[in-house]
């Protein structure tokens, strides 16, 4: 068939400013900005229990935490422009996490290179935000561990509160007397946040509820906390029954330390967590156990930096366990 | 209270038409219909009338090689042969024809009397093709394959009546089978003898069950969808009725399965009974602005604009009317487009924020959860954006079926299905209503 010519243009329309676009027309995703500011808005009890305990000293650090970065990210993004904008909160939402993990005394310049080893080692070197293989905080949080052990101290950071509770941290009391430690605590001043920790990564009960919040945003997915749980007090049942002298019962791993941190803000981050269902599960289920195994078996106290960055480097391997794809051709 | 628990209720994924209207409203007559000869699935008419020539409304005024035809849809002077855009962005040869106010239509003229389906099914399919309403497996469409060679293809075996859109906003097929319940069950009595040895399969929403079970026993199985959209998408519906994947850039049509609405079944009826042929089609109106989602009756051929009109809409109060669904449709850059076979004019008033192709993904895996086909999206997209197609390709992005629900979710708001579609140039489009044309809604 012989092709018509094409005799004219289409034809003006009467609107000339219709938007073209390109499907689908209609979209629920809110944005880079709008994710963070939830994760922040699920750190805000914690946040609020922190300096209610603390006052003006944690007060000090999350500002501090805040502008370091929040400055830092800028400057990074005016050297080196990348599309991790510091306009998508981001930077925010990981300063908030690591002010969690530093000590309530840290000093100006200890927070100072933790943002910078944060956000331009942690996440710009990268790639930015989605791009980063460990979480950005925890990192920054190893390497001033292990460069300034004495600085990251929790206990000495307490020492001039005067709570009645044991005012050692609990995992650290444990390692040093065995599991008779697990009577100097009461299970309702672990949970409330009367407990030797960082600023405010103690706070477990105040964590859960911005857990739930998350997840009822569905920010994040029940299969991760889940599996970790489940993880952490199979693997403590295990080792308390076997070993009752040097590890406690699985619920004062539960509630010591930053164990509700980690179960909710730390191992879902969206970056380093796996994204099918059953993968997710088994990333869970394997920080739990590897968070369990380095409090039982290692010299650290409190093993959270470790089993994140370890759990971490499984993802990639772990999200290889898919679904196939429904109506693919064999390749 | 109601706000707080708001906010923690899981996010519809797709509007949905709570109000709308069940009466079909009949449409006048715009003063020019221009009506392509170019559809997707490389159907391709040849015009039989020329400018200047008078038509009457149900004339043929092009035919294919294999003698499809499509009618004028009102009675007037064929003004010019021109060339348009059609509303999926094809560019088509087309007619314009001019209306002179004549509003009868005569069957008589077009047709001699009803056609008896048992007893000579060939004069029954030679009627169908002159009402321009020939079935699916009557080699509508591509029987272009080659040039100078029909196209062959396999008996068909699964006829598919889809008696709901995959849209959630297109309800011209529901209210068609609601409300012509006795003239379906007469066309699918019908169909028998055009496609013996098929089995017929007819789609229903599931708040139909009550009397679609009593009223189409025997005559089909009826396959209940629900009200979203995740459980409507077509491809997905079709390989589960017919119990084997049809790979994306290939026509149903290749797999012995036909599909057709409907619409065209009841079409199919009148024609067969000589009462009218093809020349008038339902289209639902919803989107901003409209509180109760409207559904039309228009001339094929009718501009936007005319249809809008005539419902008291102005395009002036909108910023993007989009033909089809807003999950699969097409955004018009123009209300002058003429509307066919097209379900649904979804209209857009507010700015929909456009995409950002400067966003980060950040790995949160809402697109690879959401995916009927289980494609890895959260992987492919981000090979797909840094170039390295050939290890995107080892994910299957093929299985894609372009449903729109991964970018519909993605926080970031990346243009996530046109990364897909980037790797899947190959991928056929506008097949999925391989009947006279194709319409993604």
């Amino acid at each position: 068939m012989k092709e018509l010519p094409i005799v004219n243009m289409p034809p003006t329309p009467s609107k000339p400013m219709l938007d073209v676009a390109v499907g689908p027309h209609y979209r629920i995703g809110t944005g880079l900005a709008a994710i963070y500011q939830r994760w922040i808005i699920a750190l805000i009890p914690a946040i609020g229990a922190s300096l209610y305990f603390f006052g003006p000293a944690s007060l000090r650090i999350f500002c501090l935490c805040i502008s370091f970065s929040l400055a830092i990210d800028f400057i990074a993004e005016k050297i080196a422009p990348s599309r991790d904008l510091t306009s998508n909160w981001s930077s925010i939402s990981l300063a908030l996490l690591l002010a969690f993990m530093l000590p309530i005394n840290a000093p100006v310049w200890l927070i100072f290179l933790g943002c910078f080893f944060m956000v331009i080692i942690g996440k710009k070197f990268f790639g930015g935000v989605g791009a980063y293989p460990a979480q950005p905080a925890i990192f920054a949080v190893a390497i001033l561990q292990l460069s300034w052990p004495t600085r990251m101290d929790n206990t000495g950071a307490l020492h001039a509160f005067d709570w009645p509770v044991t005012m050692i941290e609990p995992l650290r009391l444990l390692k040093s007397m065995g599991a008779s430690a697990e009577s100097q605590y009461h299970w309702v001043d672990l949970l409330l946040g009367r407990q030797v920790a960082g600023t405010a990564d103690g706070m477990v009960l105040f964590i859960l509820l911005g857990g739930v919040f998350l997840l009822l945003m569905r920010e994040i997915q029940w299969q991760l906390p889940l599996g970790f749980i489940l993880g952490l007090l199979v693997t403590a049942t295990i080792l308390h029954t076997t070993n009752p002298e040097t590890i406690a019962s699985p619920m004062f791993y539960l509630l010591s330390g930053g164990t509700m941190f980690m179960a909710f803000f730390l191992i879902t981050d969206n970056t380093i967590s796996p994204v099918n269902k059953l993968p997710q599960f088994l990333y869970g289920l394997l920080a739990g156990v590897l968070l369990m195994l380095i409090r039982g078996y290692s010299k650290h106290a409190d093993g959270i930096i470790y089993a994140v960055l370890l759990a971490n480097l499984c993802s990639p391997l772990l999200d290889m366990i898919k679904p196939k794809v429904k109506g693919a051709k064999d390749v | 209270m109601q706000g707080l628990l708001n906010i923690f209720r899981k996010k519809t994924l797709v509007p949905q038409l709570t109000n709308f209207d069940p009466e079909i409203r009949q449409i006048a007559d715009p003063d020019h219909v221009t009506i392509p000869l170019d559809y997707p699935g490389k159907v391709r008419y040849k015009p039989t009338v020329k400018p200047g020539d008078q038509v009457y409304k149900g004339q043929v005024i092009a035919k294919s090689r294999i003698g499809n035809c499509v009618c004028a849809s009102i009675s007037g002077t064929v003004k010019e042969m021109t060339s348009i855009w059609t509303a999926q962005s094809f560019h088509s040869p087309a007619i314009v024809i001019e209306n002179d106010g004549n509003q009868s239509s005569s069957p008589e003229k077009i047709f001699d009397g009803p056609v008896d389906v048992q007893g000579d099914p060939e004069a029954a399919m030679a009627r169908l093709r002159t009402a321009g309403v020939a079935p699916p497996w009557s080699l509508s469409g591509r029987e272009y394959e080659k040039d100078g060679e029909l196209a062959q293809l396999p008996p068909v075996k699964t006829i598919v009546i889809t008696g709901i859109r995959q849209e959630t906003t297109i309800l011209t097929s529901q209210l068609l089978l609601e409300q012509n319940a006795d003239k379906v069950a007469d066309g699918l009595k019908r169909i028998v003898y055009l496609a013996p040895d098929a089995k017929i399969c007819l789609t229903a929403p599931e708040d139909s069950r009550s009397w679609a079970e009593a009223k189409f026993q025997g005559l089909a199985e009826v396959e209940y969808l629900p009200e979203n959209y995740l459980g409507r998408i077509e491809r997905e519906v079709i390989s589960r009725i017919h119990g084997q994947r049809i790979p994306n850039r290939e026509s149903y049509r290749f797999h012995g399965i036909a599909v057709l609405d409907v619409e065209y079944l009841i079409a199919m009826v009148d024609a067969l009974d000589g009462v009218a042929p093809l020349t008038q089609k339902c289209l639902t109106i919803s989107g901003s602005n409209i509180d109760r989602a409207i559904t039309v009756r228009f001339p094929l051929g009718s501009s936007i604009k005319h249809v809008l009109a005539s419902q008291g809409l102005d395009i002036s109060s909108y910023t993007r009317p989009v033909v089809g669904g807003p999950m699969m449709g097409f955004a018009q850059y123009s209300d002058t487009t003429p509307l066919t076979y097209n379900n649904g004019l979804f209209l857009i008033a507010e700015d929909v924020t456009p995409f950002d192709s400067m966003a980060p993904c950040i790995n949160c895996g809402r697109c690879t959860r959401i995916c009927p086909v289980d494609i890895q999206v959260h992987m492919v997209n981000r090979m797909i954006e840094y170039g390295q197609l050939d290890s995107a390709r080892t994910l299957h992005p093929d299985a894609c079926h372009e449903c729109g629900l991964c970018a519909n979710v993605c926080p970031a708001e990346r243009p996530i299905v046109q990364l897909l579609h980037f790797c899947n140039h190959e991928m056929v489009h506008g097949e999925r209503y391989n009947w006279i044309t194709g319409d993604n809604s």
